[in-house]
């Protein structure tokens, strides 16, 4: 049976929907040892579905998206709660937010960064709101803030851990989550980080793809 | 009144997506089936199935093997260095007697043979002598970028592996480690993953190992050590480190850390060297045990189930002064302490509980210590029984060690010295996130700029809300002058790197710079992993 891991090996590396279907006729001859999950970062991004609740919000122009679906799935991404009325943090949170959509948009891989505002006081930050905030900071596209429901959104804060535990009376955490769905890659730093350190951050996400090799897939051996 | 994971424990949750999933999982075929769990990530952390601690032998990292530095192209050539090559790359190992075999990252000899399944996933023991300087080629075989931190050594910055984004090794290359292992002592080090914003992942998927200094001072004490009894193929060395770990698993086995859970990680399986809950074989004799806290977050106060006393040795940065006991002890995550436990009055078939008392069940700070603290199997609190240990055989025992004894005269005292800098430093939250001195991290900003061969005093001031922090400043060991104005416990009075601020604590630390080689960058933070990847964290030079 040792013989058969190569080639479930090679099985495995296919997508993943393929491999649910290969698999499961191996299923009726189980491997002497079991199948690993071929692509640690695909496994581990399903397995964070659950912190992105599928509800719908609305963005700045009035379209209806959804959170996983249309806002999260397959993208690198910085998020940030905010609300058009905060005095303490936002309005020195937003302006450093502009500057990060400047400075990636100076790079071919920031093309790739989807930046998210999302609103934690929907009843006062209609779209029509967040428009006006947005053009007073000259954001650009690439930067949405949305709008929904007030359950939906503080399902979506406990979802990425920013419901701050500590002090109720300020209304979100000063972080910003940043990742990257497809390899489940998730980390939050304080959105007065500089700019360039949050240019840098967000971008170490994105410059590994291309590494990847076919040596590099599936499960691997272990030697001791 | 059950829960579901006791159901499930027993075998008898029988709701559809649980049935599925067992079905699935008997057939030996991982079936992505996270789709049937999504939205109860309690029932999906806790839901292994049954269970029964102590029936693991507990692994025992080995010992790493030198390689040819000819087989190292480019690598920098030192006389009398000892050279080795290291991969940083996924494997498996089979934690639970049935399903599927977990996955993990880890750091693997590369002129080793090759295996399916390692026995453990901790890297294996480095040892070396006070000032025998090790050279590790460091392979990145995963997706990710890592950084290797020497914790504890009296490394030049450049392989310091500080979590900065010049440190790191992006994958499919490699980067050559030099530690001169010039330190003071003798001591328990370990190295682990310190990648920026990327620690607690990497630890959790089990990038850490044990890094052991040696010299002749500790030859000639004469404690515990050797290989174990020869004779028996499952007998642990009598000098025996015992890494402490929680972590949570998923349906199908595997690691399952949450990125989003910004307080620290607080695991609900407690593993010892990377088994869990196992077992260990051991003679009516004295050993040496080296106990490192592993964990992302979990504090642990560790006590044996007979009563006998730990005879405490040494800390984070080797052997005491002076030997003292403890019933029990508290061990920070990334503390170290080693003991000696003497079995030598117990029967052969007897059995010892090491069991962890301080309750804890977020990342904030523990619950506190427990009153039932008994042989019970840890609930997610984590107080109970971590390890047991099986008294089963005799052996001559040659070595010597005397409770209370006199163990090294030669530790540099730093505490006689006048210092040339104090620095003060408060750990802080603010709106979140958490800040040193008032202010957040800046990774191109450098808060104190130390000068080769001062002295310096610095005192770590927890700034409030509860929180607990285990601070760990890199490059020296330190001696503690005060905690809280008094003068420390003899467990605190050895060298350290680690230093515990529970709510409202003040601790002034100092130490001597010394070290021609080691300038560069270096950093202090909170060692709560998911506290450093929140950047509670400054960088520091030394010129």
């Amino acid at each position: 049976m040792k013989n058969d891991m190569p080639r479930l090996a090679s099985i495995a590396v296919v997508g993943v929907g393929v491999s649910v279907a290969l698999l499961s006729v191996f299923a009726e001859r189980p491997p002497a040892r079991p199948v690993l999950p071929a692509d640690y970062q695909a496994y581990t991004s399903r397995a964070l579905r659950e912190h992105f609740p599928n509800v719908p919000l609305v963005t700045q122009d009035k379209k209806t998206v959804r959170f996983y679906d249309d806002v999260i799935k397959d993208r690198v991404l910085i998020i940030q709660f905010m609300f058009t009325n905060c005095e303490q943090f936002c309005p020195m949170v937003t302006p450093n937010l502009a500057r990060v959509q400047k400075e990636l948009q100076k790079r071919a891989a920031g093309a790739a960064v989807t930046m998210i505002s999302i609103t934690v006081d929907p009843i006062h930050d209609t779209p029509g709101v967040l428009k006006e905030y947005a053009s007073k900071f000259g954001v650009r596209p690439g930067w949405q803030f949305l709008t929904g429901q007030k359950s939906d959104i503080d399902q979506i804060r406990r979802g990425l851990g920013v419901y701050d535990p500590d002090d109720k009376k300020i209304e979100h955490m000063n972080v910003l989550t940043i990742g990257r769905e497809s390899t489940g890659q998730w980390l939050a730093i304080e959105a007065l980080a500089k700019p360039d350190d949050i240019v840098q951050t967000v971008l170490s996400l994105t410059a590994n793809s291309a590494r990847r090799t076919a040596d590099q897939i599936g499960p691997r051996l272990a030697n001791h | 009144m059950f829960n579901r994971r006791d159901l499930i424990k027993l075998g008898l949750y029988g709701g559809t997506a649980g049935m599925l999933h067992l079905t699935r999982l008997d057939s030996g075929v991982l079936a992505w089936a996270l789709d049937e769990f999504k939205g109860n990530s309690n029932l999906q952390s806790q839901a292994l199935a049954a269970f029964t601690p102590f029936t693991s032998p507990l692994p025992v990292p080995p010992r790493i093997k030198p390689v040819n530095p000819s087989t190292l192209p480019g690598v920098p050539i030192i006389p009398g260095a000892t050279y080795y090559d290291v991969r940083m790359r996924q494997g498996a190992v089979q934690l639970f007697p049935t399903g599927l075999a977990t996955v993990v990252w880890g750091y693997h000899p590369a002129n080793q043979k090759q295996t399916y399944l390692a026995p453990t996933h901790l890297g294996p023991t480095f040892k070396a002598r006070i000032g025998e300087t090790t050279v590790v080629r460091q392979h990145n075989d995963l997706l990710v970028n890592t950084i290797v931190h020497h914790h504890g050594g009296h490394t030049p910055g450049i392989s310091d592996g500080a979590a900065l984004a010049s440190q790191r090794v992006p994958p499919g290359t490699f980067k050559d480690y030099i530690y001169p292992n010039d330190d003071d002592i003798c001591a328990t080090h370990w190295y682990h993953d310190h990648d920026l914003d990327f620690t607690g992942h990497n630890v959790f998927m089990g990038l850490q190992g044990c890094f052991l200094l040696h010299d002749d001072v500790e030859d000639d004490l004469n404690l515990p050590g050797g290989p174990g009894d020869p004779a028996r193929p499952r007998a642990v060395p009598f000098d025996l480190p015992l890494v402490l770990q929680d972590r949570i698993f998923d349906f199908n086995n595997q690691l399952s850390y949450n990125p989003f859970g910004h307080d620290g990680c607080i695991g609900d399986h407690f593993l010892v060297n990377g088994a869990i809950q196992p077992s260990v074989q051991v003679a009516n004799r004295k050993y040496r045990l080296r106990f490192l806290n592993g964990s992302n977050a979990r504090f642990y106060q560790l006590s044996l189930s007979n009563g006998m006393p730990f005879h405490m040795i040494g800390s984070d940065g080797g052997l005491l002064g002076t030997a003292t006991d403890a019933q029990s002890f508290l061990i920070a995550p990334a503390e170290r302490y080693e003991a000696i436990i003497d079995f030598s009055k117990l029967k052969v078939g007897s059995h010892v509980y090491l069991n962890n008392c301080m309750a804890q069940t977020n990342g904030r700070r523990p619950d506190g210590l427990s009153t039932q603290c008994t042989n019970a199997h840890p609930g997610p609190d984590g107080v109970g029984s971590l390890l047991r240990f099986d008294v089963a055989f005799s052996v001559p025992d040659p070595s010597t060690f005397t409770p209370g004894q006199t163990l090294r005269t030669d530790i540099p005292d730093f505490r006689s010295r006048r210092p040339d800098v104090t620095r003060e430093w408060s750990f802080e939250r603010s709106n979140g996130a958490w800040q040193i001195n008032g202010r957040f991290y800046d990774p191109n900003r450098i808060d104190a700029q130390v000068k080769l061969n001062t002295t310096e005093v610095w005192v770590l001031r927890n700034g409030g809300g509860g929180w607990w922090h285990p601070i760990h400043i890199h490059r020296n060991q330190f001696q503690i002058l005060k905690r809280n104005d008094q003068f420390p416990h003899p467990l605190e009075q050895g060298l350290k790197d680690v230093f515990v601020l529970e709510a409202g604590d003040t601790v002034e630390v100092i130490t001597f710079y010394n070290g021609n080689a080691q300038v560069g960058n270096y950093v202090m933070h909170c060692h709560n992993v998911e506290h450093e990847d929140m950047r509670m964290m400054v960088r520091w030079t030394v010129s």
